[in-house]
């Protein structure tokens, strides 16, 4: 081989290396942290003095986030005083309904009914997902799940709920969130049903020891 | 063709580098999500495949060892068209490609019209070689050694 070629091939490949290391020296983002505000505690549930701390990223429309959500739920009712659990929102744009189900949720939560209305309305995703306009359907969620509808419509149309969820959605991409479902399980992330679910396998395994 | 040589290589130098400075856990997740490989497989691909990308993408930019690259590049963009037509045939609801890391979302239908264009420019860049060698560091290596 050319030794000037192959020279230059080592010294690309050293640059590669070091750009990707550079750009993710530049880029390395905290990992996931419980969030105390009082916010955040009304999408929170379990013992806070749990050993497993799961902070988990969903968009109600999405369908792993469902099955993810209901695995979690299964887990949390085996062993309820082991998880603490708290949701944050990441809407996903390509679902039509992401952003305005997290609004309602988040209406939800601040009438201290987020896990109840979280349940219907991934219980009914496959309802509500089709439609063009879904705002009764989540108004009878709403009701179901024993909400003020006065106070859900002066929610609403707070500026603020939508600057809230944007905001935490940015600041979760800043964490390396791009997909959900997400979770940071003791501030490990865990991206996707299979890796989700292997994780609290591998977790509760080691309790049993 | 020098272009079209830079523009191809920008691509897949895009798409390699946006997985390498996003955590490794989203892309192998889009990889289980098209049910084809799972465990260290999966695991295995979601860690070398973003550097495949993007080394031989600069190595394409450059003209390094430019047959090889596109080579390797054209064998790769061939599984991408078969893995995503599998999930287009079977149905499989992958949101998002996963190509680019979250910098932006293409659908599947999407991502296999652009593999399907890059297969054809690659093809071009393969058979019409000796023109894509313009301003490259191979045809820099081969005039010194003259």
């Amino acid at each position: 081989m050319n030794r000037n070629k192959f020279t230059a091939t080592i010294l690309v490949v050293t640059f590669c290396v070091l750009a990707v290391w550079g750009l993710k020296a530049l880029s390395r983002a905290p990992i996931g942290k419980m969030d105390t505000g009082k916010r955040a505690l009304l999408r929170s549930k379990g013992n806070p003095g749990a050993a497993l701390w799961i902070v988990e990223y969903l968009d109600f429309q999405c369908a792993g986030c469902k099955v993810v959500s209901s695995f979690a739920d299964d887990m949390f009712k085996k062993y309820p005083s082991a998880m603490y659990v708290q949701t944050r929102f990441y809407p996903l744009k390509s679902h039509s309904h992401g952003l305005r189900t997290a609004l309602y949720a988040e209406c939800a939560a601040r009438q201290g009914r987020f896990w109840a209305f979280h349940d219907l309305l991934f219980g009914h995703q496959a309802e509500w997902s089709v439609l063009q306009d879904a705002d009764a359907v989540f108004h009878e969620y709403a009701r179901q799940a024993g909400l003020s509808l006065t106070k859900l419509d002066a929610c609403l149309k707070n500026p603020e709920i939508e600057k809230v969820v944007l905001e935490e959605k940015e600041a979760a991409a800043a964490l390396g969130v791009h997909l959900t479902p997400t979770f940071f399980m003791n501030g490990k992330m865990v991206v996707g049903l299979t890796e989700i679910i292997k994780e609290f396998e591998v977790h509760f395994a080691e309790e049993k020891k | 063709m020098f272009l079209l040589r830079l523009v191809v290589a920008s691509i897949f130098i895009l798409s390699g580098v946006t997985k390498l400075t996003q955590p490794y856990q989203n892309f192998l997740s889009v990889i289980q999500s098209y049910q084809i490989l799972s465990g260290g497989g999966a695991a295995l691909a979601a860690r070398v495949m973003p550097w495949v990308e993007f080394i031989f993408g600069v190595f394409l930019f450059l003209g390094l060892w430019l047959r090889l690259s596109a080579s390797v590049l054209w064998m790769l963009n061939t599984v991408f068209i078969g893995v995503v037509a599998s999930a287009l045939i079977r149905r499989i609801p992958v949101g998002d490609c996963g190509c680019f890391g979250g910098s932006f979302s293409l659908s599947p239908s999407q991502v296999l019209f652009l593999d399907i264009g890059l297969w054809a420019a690659f093809a071009v860049l393969i058979v019409f070689h000796k023109r894509a060698v313009l301003f490259s560091l191979d045809n820099h290596f081969e005039n010194l050694k003259k």
